[in-house]
């Protein structure tokens, strides 16, 4: 064993204190000027200081020299492997492929359809047979108000008032979609909760509209953001329950590993559901109260539909998953 | 060849074998090079302050960005109201996880308090993991508490009381959240805020000579081994005189060793010194075409 004149540690201190001056370059704001040379050389100087820090572990090394390698490398590890921007053809593939199909092919998203359209069916009818169910669940007063708002006749407004009232809507459906969604991670009761609360205030809304004088502006008002709007807030409760259901039917992974693999897929569900949001708010300040006429708002209103059947029939595959649905 | 342990015949226990689990707040991460490095981990009450810097830069980024649309645009009229909500959407929602994926898991608030978010696997977390963790802190602030309970004058505004988050932070090894466990993410104190110090050695000519001195075919228990790098660790902080009292113990069975008795007569071999020459041959003076240190000494000891 020839021992070398010169002190290796010396060298060694001299690459981690060149990874150092790297890293603290790279962090700050002149990285541009950083060469190419230079960042090719980082990578080396960090599998060094990377198997500097095994020898150091194995060899009982000084405390301090394991901490401050542990240091260096985590930094350098930082530095390295940065977050990625966002890719635009696996958005693309995300948006058109794998959400409609994962939202297709979970049960969560059929309970919660099935549980919102029961519920809201069942509501609107009690509401139309017996008015004092409406009055009784929603309040005389709010019944009241919304009596006056569709008192009369829908006008074209202002410009401004209705880019007002689209930031509004963006806003405040949105928050109540994604609070929905979170909400849902209590053992999926939230999200349950808020499918319920929703189908049946919304049936009462509907039934007791079906007798009162102001029906026909209160249709005519709420035909054409409807898809998008109902669609979306379902979307976010359904996406919640999924997380919440995690927790509790795991398929044989521990909780954790569980509730991440349902956030995965849930996710980009909820980021549908804003996007559903947004088209609806613009819809709805635009759109529905304007002068033109019912015929054009139906005929929004079943391009949506149409979209949406398109969305989940053929990009979802729900056609040819039914006989497997179980 | 000789196997040294002068500590093998006393009780001491050095306590220097690494534990697996220790009781601090530190993750191991193994990177992609099959090398495990440790994170801390930032408690709930660490994460508190940036928490609370974000909500004020997303008020003040509202402000300037409504105040800087006003004096553009300052004819709109009531299209200004559609614009400040939607501002406000976005930041209420997009700030974090914008930030967290175009800053690699930093806030300005993280950065501030030198936080950062990684995945649990040490990697940098993506645009999908940034929203989750972002969106359903909603549910991390729960309950909502209505501000009326803390007083009759007060406005009805509901306060998030963040039990949730506080409950779940605190039970999990990784303090993690909800958001951060369906995510996949953890909240680290950040490798770059304080730039430690690169350890200094004690590589005098002395040590050195005395160090080449020092027997090839001579070996240590990794024990001993260990001992004498966390003295040599330690020594910088001493006096001189602190100095020879702690590495006398070990110092003094060490000369005793037959391998190391020619040493003895060399005139003000101090204890410290001696040390610091075994240290010297232990981790320093290597072949320099050996990668890794000198494992070979150390190792031998365990398998003699």
């Amino acid at each position: 064993m020839s021992t070398a004149a010169g002190n290796v540690l010396e060298e060694r201190l001299a690459r981690w204190r060149a990874l150092e001056t790297l890293c603290d370059q790279l962090a700050s704001r002149k990285s541009r000027k950083v060469g190419v040379a230079q960042r090719l050389e980082l990578a080396a100087l960090y599998r060094a200081a990377c198997s500097d820090l095994a020898a150091a572990d194995a060899d009982w090394a000084p405390p301090r020299t394991v901490e401050y390698l542990d240091h260096l490398v985590a930094r350098a590890h930082g530095v390295l492997y940065r977050s990625r921007g966002v890719d635009l053809a696996a958005c693309a593939r995300l948006l058109l492929q794998e959400i409609p199909q994962s939202i297709v092919a979970d049960g969560c998203f059929r309970a919660a359809f099935v549980i919102f359209w029961s519920c809201f069916t069942a509501s609107l009818a009690l509401s139309a047979a017996r008015p004092d169910f409406a009055a009784s669940l929603l309040g005389r007063d709010m019944l009241e108000t919304m009596q006056e708002s569709f008192s009369g006749q829908l006008e074209d407004r202002p410009l401004a008032a209705n880019m007002a009232m689209a930031g509004f809507y963006i806003w405040h459906n949105t928050s109540i979609g994604l609070r929905c969604f979170a909400a849902g991670l209590l053992f999926g009761v939230g999200g349950l909760f808020a499918t319920v609360y929703n189908a049946v205030v919304l049936g009462a809304t509907f039934g007791w509209m079906l007798g009162a004088p102001q029906q026909d502006t209160f249709y005519e008002f709420v035909a054409a953001h409807g898809p998008f709007e109902l669609t979306a807030i379902v979307l976010c409760a359904a996406a919640g329950m999924r997380l919440g259901f995690a927790l509790v039917d795991t398929g044989g992974y521990d909780r954790v590993a569980s509730l991440q693999r349902a956030a995965r897929r849930s996710g980009p569900v909820a980021a549908l559901a804003v996007l559903l949001f947004a088209a609806a708010a613009a819809i709805e300040a635009f759109v529905s109260p304007s002068g033109i006429g019912f015929a054009p708002k139906a005929v929004v209103s079943g391009l949506c539909s149409g979209m949406l059947m398109f969305y989940f029939v053929m990009l979802g595959g729900l056609g040819d998953r039914r006989g497997d649905a179980a | 060849m000789q196997t040294l342990d002068p500590l093998a015949t006393r009780t001491l226990d050095l306590g220097a074998a690494p534990s697996p689990e220790l009781i601090d707040t530190r993750v191991e991460v193994i990177a992609p090079e099959n090398i495990a490095f440790r994170y801390s981990v930032a408690g709930p009450f660490r994460r508190l302050p940036a928490f609370l810097i974000d909500v004020a830069v997303r008020i003040a980024l509202w402000l300037g960005g409504m105040s800087a649309f006003l004096f553009a645009a300052p004819e709109l009229g009531e299209a200004v109201i559609g614009v400040a909500v939607v501002l406000w959407f976005g930041l209420d929602w997009g700030y974090g996880a914008a930030f967290e994926t175009l800053t690699n898991g930093r806030t300005p608030g993280k950065w501030l308090s030198g936080l950062r978010v990684v995945g649990v696997d040490g990697r940098p977390i993506n645009a999908l993991q940034a929203m989750l963790r972002n969106v359903l802190r909603s549910a991390d602030l729960l309950p909502i508490v209505p501000w009326a309970w803390l007083g009759a004058e007060a406005p009805s505004l509901p306060i998030p009381i963040g039990l949730i988050g506080l409950a779940t932070a605190s039970a999990t090894r990784r303090r993690q959240r909800l958001g951060d466990l369906a995510a996949g993410t953890i909240v680290v104190v950040a490798e770059n805020r304080r730039p430690r110090k690169a350890p200094a050695f004690p590589a005098t000519d002395r040590v050195a000579q005395i160090a080449g001195r020092i027997p090839a075919k001579w070996s240590l228990h990794p024990r001993t081994a260990a001992a004498i790098a966390q003295y040599v660790d330690r020594r910088a902080r001493l006096s001189p005189a602190r100095r020879e009292e702690a590495a006398t113990s070990l110092g003094a069975a060490l000369r005793r060793q037959p391998g190391l008795a020619a040493l003895s007569d060399e005139e003000s071999l101090t204890n410290d010194l001696l040390l610091c020459a075994l240290y010297h041959r232990m981790f320093a003076a290597q072949p320099v075409d050996a990668p890794g240190p000198n494992t070979t000494l150390v190792a031998a000891g365990a398998t003699p």
